[in-house]
């Protein structure tokens, strides 16, 4: 059981992590504007993610903090 | 459940300036996290001059100094001279190292000086909107190169790495990409 | 202490060692030769930092290193190398850094001449680098002015966060005369509150920077350094004042060339001549002040002057124009002699009697 978290404000929707997951459950979404007015990323599958951190070691942004 | 991966401690809790997806953060966390690794960020000074990194001062949560444009390997030189109980280190462009600075660059390596140079190549001038730098491809397209950089009137790029390992003075000079995930673990190296 | 006889450059050098300076940082170039040489046989011996630069732009960047860590740091320079510097000196004054910046003027422009010449004052004191700055400007006229100033341009530059400029020149650098260096030599001021030294992780992180992207964040920066240029300009300024109490011409003159100035108006006065002579000792702050007290009697201004007229401006500013201000000057790397100034000061009582 892993979790990945998205700093909202952070992330400027580069997507950089949705390449880099190996799972390919990261993705961006598309309902709300950060505060920079960018579609932050997001895990699709919450509980397909296995923690690897591909995606944190990516993010140009510190943006993604991973649990395990 | 425990965190596993997250901002380093040495790197500020800010936004950073960079357009989406620039890698200099990437390149700005792995130093951070070998500050971290190693445990220097009390004793450590940084020092970054003219470029997209300029405002790095705000990012690294250690001492920091602004160069101007090319001098960074001087005044890490003077920091360092001053004070050799300091860890010190530049944070250096393309344009910044290779052109206008290549002097201070050059000599800073081959006087031995006791300084770690991140050298960050993109190829471009990035601040001022993407003009040729000295590591322009031949070929490649830039605002002062519109029809792709000519060797014969612009000459060739300059093979930084190549050229500080041929000094005496060069402790180590290594080289890679960060645009994928192997290739970044493989930087922090 | 007992006098030693030392030629100027290599005075101050001893100086600087004296006043506590751990860090020299500088480029070949003639005529200052003496002053690098001179710490580069002794800085290693008493504990300090000699280091040849690959340039005059490098050197000062490795200033701006040092002296950004609250170290004594200094470089040492002749009028084109100076110009390679003034990149630095802007960033160093931006970045409110102290040090200390050392000329032995040359003749110029361009490649010049080695000889003597007193032709950086426009650069020195108006013209040293990009942007609205000031740098303190100490203009000794003797071997051992140049040692009793060498402590203070380090005070100063500690006291204000700022570079101070010693502008010296070929004649002061190569001359030898007896001098006695002062027991008392000034501490370190403590630069803990803004140096980069390392966290230790018990404080913010310090920035040594000149950056400022908000228009409004800079104009801040810059106003609050003019006020501190105000206070310095208010309480800084230093002037010699010779014979000119009752004096009806005063020749102004500034470093070596106050010595010939001297002799003329010591030979005028043998003559009956009311003739005195003011001396900027600082050059910026002007001693605008201490001018208008010289000239309380005076009919008549001569500046006297090692090239084509740099001072006259500022003479005539702290004057506001009231006196006539003549000029006579050598230039290119001549010394003017005392009887051509003394011919001077001739045609000038001629004209005011």
């Amino acid at each position: 059981m892993a979790k990945m978290t998205v700093i909202f404000d952070r992330c400027k929707g580069c997507e950089l992590c949705t390449t880099a997951c190996p799972k390919q459950i990261v993705a961006l979404q598309h309902e709300k504007r950060n505060k920079e007015g960018v579609f932050t990323a997001y895990c699709t599958d919450q509980d397909a993610c296995i923690g690897c951190a591909m995606c944190a070691m990516m993010c140009p942004d510190c943006a993604i903090i991973i649990e395990k | 459940m425990a965190v596993v991966f997250e901002r380093p401690k040495s790197l500020c809790d800010v936004r950073l300036h960079y357009c989406a997806g620039c890698t200099h953060g990437i390149i700005h966390r792995l130093v951070a996290e070998v500050i971290d690794e190693m445990g220097i960020e009390g004793t450590t000074v940084g020092v970054c001059p003219v470029g997209c990194s300029v405002f790095a001062y705000n990012y690294f949560n250690c001492d920091m100094i602004e160069a101007p444009h090319g001098r960074a390997p001087a005044v890490a030189t003077g920091v360092k001279r001053a004070r050799p109980d300091l860890n010190v280190f530049t944070y250096q462009g393309d344009g910044d190292l290779a052109a206008i600075g290549t002097a201070e660059t050059v000599h800073a390596a081959t006087r031995g000086e006791n300084i770690a140079i991140i050298f960050v190549n993109n190829g471009t001038y990035g601040m001022t909107g993407g003009q040729m730098a000295p590591t322009t491809l031949p070929g490649q397209v830039t605002t002062t190169s519109p029809y792709g950089r000519n060797p014969k009137t612009a000459g060739y790029p300059v093979h930084v790495c190549e050229m500080l390992s041929t000094l005496d003075g060069t402790a180590l000079a290594v080289r890679t990409a960060v645009d994928t995930v192997p290739h970044i673990r493989e930087q922090r190296r | 202490m007992e006098k030693v006889l030392m030629k100027g450059n290599e005075a101050l050098a001893e100086a600087a060692i004296r006043a506590g300076c751990k860090c020299f940082f500088g480029y070949p170039i003639t005529p200052q030769t003496e002053l690098s040489e001179y710490l580069a046989k002794q800085m290693p011996k008493r504990g300090g930092v000699f280091l040849q630069a690959e340039s005059e732009v490098a050197a000062i960047n490795m200033v701006l290193g040092g002296a950004a860590t609250g170290t004594r740091v200094m470089t040492s320079s002749s009028s084109p190398g100076i110009s390679l510097k003034s990149e630095g000196i802007s960033y160093i004054a931006g970045s409110d850094v102290p040090c200390r910046i050392v000329n032995v003027e040359r003749g110029g422009p361009g490649l010049g001449s080695i000889q003597p010449s007193q032709q950086d004052y426009w650069q020195a004191t108006k013209g040293l680098g990009h942007g609205d700055f000031r740098l303190i400007i100490l203009a000794p006229n003797s071997v051992q002015e140049v040692v009793n100033l060498t402590s203070r341009a380090f005070d100063l530059g500690e006291k204000y966060r700022m570079p101070v400029m010693l502008l010296s020149d070929g004649l002061l650098g190569q001359m030898m005369e007896p001098v006695e260096f002062p027991e008392a030599v000034s501490e370190p001021a403590d630069q803990s509150a803004w140096a980069a030294t390392g966290t230790k992780m018990a404080r913010e992180h310090h920035i040594i920077n000149s950056l400022y992207i908000e228009a409004n964040d800079l104009e801040e920066q810059v106003v609050k350094r003019y006020e501190k240029y105000a206070k310095i300009e208010e309480s800084e300024s230093d002037a010699e004042l010779y014979l000119c109490d009752d004096a009806e011409i005063v020749i102004t003159a500034f470093g070596a060339t106050s010595r010939i100035v001297k002799s003329a108006v010591n030979k005028a006065r043998a003559e009956g001549i009311k003739v005195g002579m003011f001396r900027p000792i600082t050059l910026w702050p002007f001693p605008k002040k201490q001018l208008l007290d010289a000239c309380k009697n005076a009919k008549n201004v001569l500046s006297v002057e090692m090239n084509m007229g740099q001072m006259v401006e500022d003479v005539k500013l702290a004057l506001d124009c009231k006196l006539p201000v003549s000029f006579f000057g050598r230039t290119g790397g001549i010394i003017p002699t005392p009887n051509e100034v003394l011919a001077e000061i001739k045609k000038l009582n001629g004209g005011a009697q």
